[in-house]
Formats: structure tokens, C-alpha cells, sequence
């Protein structure tokens, strides 16, 4: 007479038990963080990103270096240094990507 | 523009002629006239969406994150009960377990007593009876050896009288028998 | 137009369809700013979303429709690209960034078919929104901080000497920002309708080509639909990531 009564409060107090969980994780969905997806096709732009921002940063150095030449007079001299340092801005602007890249490529 | 280029030198010619390289974005002519219709267009979406359309979609959301909680919160209220109610039923199966062991170490002790008493009594009458029959028989035993000695005396002196009278007088057969008896044992 | 001189039979113009047409004229004297068919297409999409989200968002049921889930999915996701990108801060931009993203994607979706126009192909549009969020998050940046947001082009942990350098770099990669920015979504819209072109035009030109040909657009089609979503997310998260410096200054 003890022994089904017995088992019948373990199978109560085992669903009780399930029960809570499921409340718990439901819980936990409902408040926690949602992590934004990040799509794997993004490398296919990866490279044609990274050529476009080199080019550009170079011709923006290349044109702020023209009008300083324009100002004063000397024509290759800006426009070379100030390409030169667009060259650097752009390497500068691909590592952050492709450090934005790994870091994704971290969370996903 | 190159739409209905027959001759393609021409098509070409055409094309390089109206659009820098063939490319109308680099068309810069265009260019006013997009970007003022697109900034319309976005200022009226922006409008839009702002105005009615977001704050319809964020109050939905909200309703529901607020519901689905409220439903958990009663889910784990219920889960409480259902615990509570597990508890006060276990409670209650063990002080009935309890009640259930007293009573029946109770009724052993009443019927061990029932049983002793009854035993105690059966021991006192069979004492008693035993006694009563002890008694009897003692005195069918000095009944019977009394007889016997009565019986023997008178036998003897019967068998005297026969054989040689005047041998013995009447208390010395008695004497004799009574040594006789008492030498086998039936009279003390 | 060099293959135009090649193949002989082949007329193949893959750069007509970005034509801009005029259906009238508004001639400013120093521009015409007349109705065109890329205007049409914009108020296309515009139509298209407040009819979409509308629809979607009329139950506004506790649970949702198919329809309603989309538009609270893509709602959620905006919003938590500019959380997490830019922080609690950049909510307060959520609108602006949701409707420039929206509209970004339903013109690069809108592209997609047939005989329609891609009004993000033209550059004209995205150096447009590009500068938009250029200069309101330069805006941003200095109501926020002041003159203090000069502070992010100054690398104050690198070597002395070595500063006036990478300020200078600094400035360049910063004005860079919004013309990568535009010619990336432009430059993809634009070369994905050129080569689904180009390669549909083969079907035209010989029997042979025809099934190839069909294969290849389908193919090219399903990628260019992937290349709309994902061109008008990382627009917006880049928009996410400009406002985020802005705000926080690194």
C-alpha cells in the first residue's frame, strides 16, 4: 500500500521538477540577450570591401593633398605624402574590418 | 539615351556621348533629381514609420513580452501550489501513518493484556480445579485406605477366627494391618 | 561596351537599364529636377513597406501572424543591431536607422524584378544617404562631446612624434568612411543587375546558350537576392558602428 503511493509522489515531485525548468528557460528566453545573427555570406563582400576602402582612402589623401599643392604651389609634393598616408589610413580601415570580421566570425 | 542603337558604332558613340562611359550613375545631371526624390521619399517614410507604424510594432512586442511573463509568473505560481500541495498531502500520509502505528501498537497492548488476563484466569482455574481433584482424590485415596484397612482387618480376622482362634485379639490384627498397609504403601 | 565591339550579333548593354528617364520636367535653370523613373521606384518602395508593415501590424494580435512576425523580426533585429552595435545610447536613432534600412532593402528587393528599377544602383542615391549619416553622426558626435570629439583623431597613446601623423590619418580614413560607405552599396547593386544582364542577354544570342544561360541567372538571381539583404545590413551596421564612435569616442 506504501510502495505505489510512494512511487506515484517521486513521478509527481520528477514532472514538478520538469516543470520548473521548463519555466526557468522560458524565462531566461523571454529576459536574456538576444544575439544578433551574423550571416557567414558576409565574407563574399569581404574582399571587394577591403579593395574599395584602400582605394578610397588613398584618392581622399590624394585629393586633400592636390588642394594643398593647389594652395601653395607644389604640386607632387602633397599629393604624394598625403596619398601615401591615405595608403596607411586605408591599411589601417582593412585591419579594423577584418578584426571586425574575426570578431564575428567569433560570435557566430 | 542608347535605347534604339541600330548601328552598334553608333549605339556606342551614343552611349559614351550622353553618359559618361556608359555609366548613367556617373551621369551627374541626375543627380539633383534623385537625391531630392529620395530624400522625400525617406522623409515620408520616415514620417510613416515613426509616426504610426513603429510604435504599433514596439507596442505589440511589448504586450506580448509583457504577457509571456505574466504567464510564467503564473506557471511558477501554480508549480508553488502543486509543490505545497504535494507537501501537505505527504504531511498528511505520514501523521496517518503515525495514527495508523498507534493504534495498532494500542491494540496489541489491549490484546496482550486481553491475553494475559485470560491466561491468568485459565491458570487460576485449572489451579483450582487441579486443587479440587487433588483433594478428591486424596480423599477417595483415604477412603479407599480406610476400606482396605477395614477390609483387611476384617479379613483377617476373619481368616484368625477361621484358622486359630484367639490368636490375636482384635487390636493387634488392626496393628498388623495398619504396618502391613502402610508397608506397601496404600495408607500413610 | 567592349563586348559590344566583339560580338558581332550580341548587343548586349548592360549599364542601359540604369538609365534614368524623365517622366516630366522640373527644370530649376541650374537642375532638372523632374520625376523620374528612379523617383517612381523610391515611392514604390515606400508604398511597398507602409503596405507591408501596415498589414503586418493592423491585428496586432498577442500572437502574431505570419506576416506580423516578420515585421516585429525585422524590427527586433534592427533594433538589436543598434544596441548592440552603438549601445543603449543610439536607441534614441532607432527610427532613423530602421527606416534608412528598410528602404535600403525593399529598393535592393524591388530591383530584383524584372523590368523594374534599382534605385540604390545609383550613386547619386547612396552618396546621399552615405552623407546623410556622415554628417548627422558628425553632428551627433560634437553636440555630444563638443569640441572634445576633435579627441578622436588625436591617438594620445601613441608616440609624440608619431601623432601629427596618425591625426592626419586619422582625419583621411574618417572623411574616406562615407564614400566606401555609398560606393559599397552602390557599387554591388549595380554590378550584381549588370552581370544578371549580361548573362540573361546570352540566352538571346544562341539556342545553345539558352539553358546555361537560364541556369546561371537563376543561380546569379538567388545570389543577388542574398546580395540585396546583405548590402542593406551592412549599410545600417556600419551606420550602427559610425554612431557608436560617435557616442563613445573608441
Amino acid at each position: 500500500m506504501a510502495d505505489p503511493d510512494g512511487k506515484a509522489g517521486e513521478t509527481d515531485r520528477k514532472s514538478l521538477d520538469e516543470l520548473g525548468a521548463r519555466i526557468d528557460a522560458a524565462r531566461e528566453k523571454l529576459e536574456g540577450p538576444k544575439r544578433v545573427q551574423t550571416t557567414k555570406y558576409k565574407t563574399l563582400s569581404r574582399a571587394w570591401q577591403m579593395i574599395v576602402e584602400l582605394v578610397v582612402s588613398v584618392v581622399v589623401g590624394g585629393c586633400i593633398g592636390y588642394a594643398l599643392d593647389w594652395a601653395f604651389g607644389t604640386l607632387p609634393l602633397f599629393l604624394l605624402i598625403l596619398g601615401g598616408f591615405g595608403f596607411v589610413a586605408g591599411i589601417k580601415t582593412i585591419l579594423a574590418t577584418a578584426r571586425g570580421f574575426v570578431e564575428d566570425d567569433g560570435t557566430a | 539615351m542608347a535605347t534604339e542603337n541600330t548601328s552598334l558604332a553608333e549605339g556606342a558613340a551614343d552611349a559614351a556621348a550622353h553618359s559618361s562611359g556608359g555609366m548613367p550613375q556617373l551621369d551627374f545631371s541626375t543627380w539633383a533629381s534623385q537625391i531630392f526624390w529620395t530624400a522625400l521619399a525617406l522623409f515620408v517614410l520616415y514620417k510613416i514609420l515613426n509616426g504610426s507604424i513603429l510604435p504599433k510594432i514596439s507596442g505589440a512586442l511589448e504586450d506580448r513580452h509583457n504577457a509571456i511573463a505574466d504567464d510564467l509568473d503564473k506557471a511558477a505560481e501554480l508549480k508553488k501550489q502543486a509543490e505545497d500541495a504535494e507537501a501537505a498531502h505527504a504531511a498528511a500520509l505520514a501523521s496517518a501513518k503515525a495514527d495508523a502505528n498507534k493504534i495498532i501498537a494500542e491494540t496489541q497492548a489491549e490484546i496482550d493484556a486481553e491475553l494475559a488476563a485470560a491466561s491468568a484466569e485459565a491458570e487460576a482455574e485449572i489451579a483450582a480445579r487441579t486443587a479440587e481433584s487433588e483433594a478428591r482424590i486424596g480423599e477417595v485415596r483415604a477412603t479407599a485406605a480406610t476400606n482396605a484397612k477395614a477390609i483387611a482387618t476384617d479379613t483377617a480376622q476373619a481368616i484368625i477366627d477361621k484358622l486359630a482362634p484367639g490368636l490375636a485379639d482384635k487390636s493387634s490384627i488392626e496393628a498388623a494391618v495398619a504396618r502391613a498397609l502402610s508397608a506397601s504403601g496404600v495408607a500413610k | 561596351m567592349a563586348k559590344e565591339a566583339v560580338e558581332g550579333e550580341l548587343n548586349i548593354d548592360p549599364m542601359h537599364q540604369f538609365d534614368i528617364k524623365y517622366f516630366f520636367d522640373i527644370d530649376l535653370g541650374i537642375a532638372n529636377m523632374g520625376f523620374t523613373n528612379s523617383a517612381l521606384f523610391a515611392f514604390i518602395a515606400v508604398a511597398a513597406i507602409v503596405v507591408f508593415l501596415w498589414t503586418a501590424v493592423s491585428g496586432h494580435s498577442l500572437v502574431p501572424s505570419r506576416m506580423q512576425s516578420v515585421a516585429e523580426g525585422i524590427y527586433e533585429f534592427v533594433r538589436n543591431m543598434v544596441r548592440d552595435t552603438a549601445g543603449d545610447e543610439a536607441l534614441k536613432y532607432f527610427p532613423y536607422i530602421f527606416t534608412v534600412f528598410i528602404f535600403i532593402l525593399a529598393c535592393n528587393l524591388i530591383g530584383m524584378i524584372p523590368y523594374s528599377f534599382t534605385v540604390t544602383s545609383h550613386f547619386a542615391v547612396t552618396v546621399f544617404l552615405a552623407l546623410s549619416v556622415f554628417i548627422s553622426v558628425t553632428v551627433i558626435g560634437f553636440l555630444k562631446h563638443g569640441t572634445h570629439f576633435f579627441s578622436f583623431f588625436w591617438p594620445a597613446q601613441a608616440p609624440p612624434a608619431l601623432r601629427p601623423i596618425l591625426c592626419i590619418i586619422e582625419v583621411i580614413s574618417y572623411l574616406a568612411r562615407p564614400i566606401s560607405h555609398s560606393i559599397r552599396l552602390g557599387a554591388n547593386m549595380m554590378a550584381g543587375h549588370a552581370v544578371l544582364k549580361v548573362i540573361g542577354a546570352f540566352a538571346g544570342a544562341s539556342a545553345l546558350l539558352v539553358v546555361p544561360s537560364i541556369v546561371g541567372v537563376v543561380g546569379l538571381t538567388a545570389l543577388e537576392v542574398l546580395v540585396a539583404v546583405l548590402q542593406a545590413y551592412v549599410f545600417t551596421i556600419l551606420t550602427c558602428v559610425y554612431l557608436n564612435d560617435a557616442l563613445n569616442l573608441h
